[in-house]
């Protein structure tokens, strides 16, 4: 046996010492994002690339290359690559931008939290391309541009979007089966509860599907005369008892006459549907798509204005897809150019046949063919009222919205009373908002 | 194996513990480097992909890093609000020592039942050892899926087979009560995976002449498994023991596809809180401190049952004369 050159320990100091080194460097600060020089002249002559990512659905993906290949030929000195991003989106976006390769503008929404990523310098604002190209803003949705908002300055372009989950999508052969009247634009939440109350049978068939979820709860809570947060997103408002009463109404749904699921998974309304099982959805503009699919062959989907509220109006909140654009773009012009290709009237109208959810122009939706359309159709006139998302004066939307939907949970399964359960949301929210905005 | 043609190594010379510093010849020291060069792409990896991300979580948990802005230093304060301000932190913490309590014994007991009846003599043996170990390598997204569906209160399998003998079944995935049994009894589907795997080379390491002398001595079944299987056994389940209580404190895929920590935070456990605050929040250095508190928690697990160990695991190679 002989000697070595290297003791085992002399190596473990080695390659620890080598290890720190590599992890020290790692940690060096990170540069922070910049500008691009010379973003506000004219597109580059030279041939560009743009890439954008998206969430991973087929419709979506399959329309946006149609697009990427239009716009191409509008204008042929730019490409735009679309990636695909896989399921865990925020997670690998994140990854992406730590590491430098985020390209320059990716899906989201303003309902997801975009003003968090606003607020740490992720986001371009585009107020300055709009002042250069003379863009006119107000041909959009004001909820939807005030969305798109943080602090005053624009992030993005209300590309397409939804006012909530805001109408009944309905199944009519089950309200003939009950005997029970099809909504109408004069349906009250007290005509919905009732019609539920007829159509369910036990656990065998239930009148109604509600979702359980923070963003879902906005439509009752809007109703009733509540909301979660001041306008200033620095006061909660969980204690209001308009709020209070929306989400009890939600409770009485699941718990007291047990017409609709007890905090439903987000896919059982579609097990449901397929199933003709459930006789009313409450949901959004996205259901012309999913329930469409899963209608059964014996029965049909109907769309109806959601009920209107004790308000006096039916609730919602503006909820817009948007495709910000990257700090760290080198591209930026270019891809604000992008931006104003898939936000023009005629994408805005094709987007209802491609992937359900049209555009955010009010151009788009006094188009004959979406006015006709009975599937789009009563999500307009709510468009033209709701609120955006309410979002936290420091951005920071999600951890919100997840210890809610967990308190909700509590509450909607009947763990926790309604007033019990609303005084810890009020309590655990106002924390949230206390905090200052990331980086201060 | 090459000679050294160098003196033998003395670290206490019998001239009075003078150390010699050898010179190795030529072949000794290509085999030296040849060897740090075959193990270098495990090295490389090692040292980028494991140290380096635990020395970069460790320097940022001392840090207020709200990515992409700079960290600031911020020294314990993390660990502070870890315990102090992180309402939290207590839940996850304890929703997981629950998680490991329950389902290690559980398992272990599973696995070890399967094992030593895949360890008799059946017709078919090989193939049954391939299926029970089929469900350890479906992915755990899809088994959370699968699971999901099956434990559906309102329309799953599950209670519809119970509601048809007349039973009503619990919310399983959707009851604060019933959630984190039902994650445990989740676990226990990878119950003939790698520790099945692991107790078989264990039984089948145990001298048969044991047993013959045993039943020499009239010993029964009972008698046999009490007195021979479990204590030759004893370092195989020990073993498994410590692994599966760091695998059952890492518990995340599951809770995050079929629970996302629901109802109510029943099942949100100490990973989940962790990957929040790192992906969803973005408070990177407070989840970097999470995970250092875990990695603490669980080395004092591990060093608890080292001690403990030496009163229950017994090595053959102990006994006197060996």
């Amino acid at each position: 046996m002989h000697a070595r050159f290297l003791s085992r320990r002399m190596f473990l100091k080695g390659a620890a010492l080598s290890a720190t080194t590599i992890a020290l460097v790692a940690c060096a600060t990170p540069v922070a994002p910049t500008v691009s020089e010379g973003s506000q002249a004219a597109p580059a002559a030279e041939a560009i690339e743009i890439i954008q990512f998206d969430r991973n659905v087929p419709q979506d993906i399959e329309f946006r290359k149609e697009l990427a290949e239009r716009f191409t030929e509008d204008n042929p000195t730019i490409t735009v690559k679309i990636e695909v991003m896989p399921d865990d989106y925020a997670a690998t976006l994140i990854a992406r931008i730590a590491s430098g390769t985020a390209g320059d503008c990716f899906r989201y929404g303003t309902h997801y939290g975009m003003a968090n990523w606003a607020l740490r310098g992720i986001l371009q604002p585009l107020d300055d391309f709009i002042a250069q190209d003379g863009y006119d803003l107000s041909i959009y949705f004001q909820g939807s541009m005030d969305a798109c908002k943080v602090e005053g300055k624009v992030y993005a372009l209300p590309v397409n979007g939804h006012p909530g989950w805001s109408a009944i999508y309905y199944q009519p052969e089950l309200f003939a089966e009950a005997g029970v009247p099809e909504p109408t634009d004069t349906w009250t939440y007290d005509d919905m509860t009732e019609a539920a109350r007829k159509m369910t049978k036990g656990t065998d068939q239930y009148g109604l599907w509600v979702a359980p979820y923070y963003e879902a709860t906005l439509t009752p809570m809007d109703a009733f005369g509540g909301w979660p947060m001041d306008e200033t997103g620095t006061k909660a408002m969980f204690d209001d008892e308009k709020t209070i009463a929306g989400i009890r109404w939600l409770y009485d749904m699941m718990q007291t006459d047990k017409v609709a699921l007890a905090n439903p998974s987000f896919d059982s309304r579609v097990q449901l549907w397929s199933s003709g099982k459930v006789g009313m959805v409450l949901s959004g503009i996205w259901e012309g798509s999913y329930l469409g699919d899963a209608t059964p062959a014996d029965k049909t989907l109907k769309v109806a204005p959601g009920p209107i509220g004790p308000s006096g109006h039916r609730g919602g909140f503006m909820g817009c897809n948007v495709f910000p654009i990257m700090q760290t773009s080198k591209h930026p012009y270019e891809t604000w150019l992008w931006q104003k290709f898939i936000c023009s009237k005629e994408v805005g109208i094709e987007n209802v046949q491609r992937i359900g959810e049209p555009g955010l122009r009010t151009d788009v939706w006094e188009d004959p063919s979406l006015l006709d359309d009975p599937v789009v159709k009563p999500h307009y006139e709510l468009l033209k009222i709701v609120k955006p998302m309410p979002v936290p004066a420091n951005g920071r939307l999600s951890e919100i919205a997840d210890p809610v939907t967990q308190i909700y949970s509590g509450i909607f399964l009947g763990d926790i009373d309604v007033e019990a359960g609303c005084a810890q949301i009020q309590e655990t929210v106002q924390a949230i908002l206390d905090q200052p905005k990331p980086g201060a | 194996m090459t000679q050294s043609r160098t003196m033998p190594l003395t670290s206490a010379s019998p001239l009075g513990g003078v150390r010699h510093k050898r010179k190795l010849s030529r072949v000794a020291l290509l085999e030296e480097v040849w060897g740090y060069l075959f193990i270098a792409p495990w090295l490389l990896g090692f040292a980028i992909f494991t140290i380096g991300p635990m020395v970069i979580s460790l320097y940022w948990s001392f840090t207020k890093y709200e990515f992409p802005l700079p960290a600031k230093w911020y020294g314990i304060q993390n660990y502070v609000n870890a315990f102090t301000q992180d309402d939290l932190f207590p839940t996850a913490l304890w929703n997981t020592i629950y998680y490991v309590i329950f389902s290690v014994p559980l398992g272990l007991a599973a696995s070890l039942l399967l094992a030593l009846l895949l360890d008799r003599k059946l017709p078919g043996r090989a193939v049954l050892r391939t299926v029970y170990y089929i469900p350890s390598i479906v992915p755990v997204v899809v088994s959370a899926f699968l699971f999901s569906y099956l434990f559906q209160p309102e329309y799953g399998l599950i209670n519809s087979l119970l509601k048809g003998w007349g039973i009503a079944g619990p919310g399983w995935f959707n009851s604060v009560t019933w959630v984190k049994p039902t994650l445990i009894l989740l676990a226990l589907w990878g119950a003939g995976g790698p520790t099945m795997i692991i107790f078989l080379a264990g039984l089948q390491n145990i001298p048969t002449d044991l047993y013959e002398a045993a039943e020499v001595d009239g010993a029964g079944r009972l008698q046999k498994f009490w007195r021979i299987t479990l204590p030759m056994l004893s370092p195989t389940i020990f073993f498994n023991l410590v692994t599966g209580i760091i695998a059952a404190f890492k518990i995340f895929t599951v809770a995050y596809v079929a629970t996302g920590g629901g109802p109510y935070y029943a099942s949100y456990f100490y990973v989940l809180h962790l990957f929040n605050n790192f992906f969803k929040y973005l408070n990177m250095g407070y989840a970097s401190a999470l995970a250092w508190i875990l990695f603490v928690i669980i080395m004092i697990f591990t060093v608890i049952q080292l001690r403990v160990a030496r009163r229950w695991v017994y090595y053959e190679s102990e006994t006197a004369g060996f």
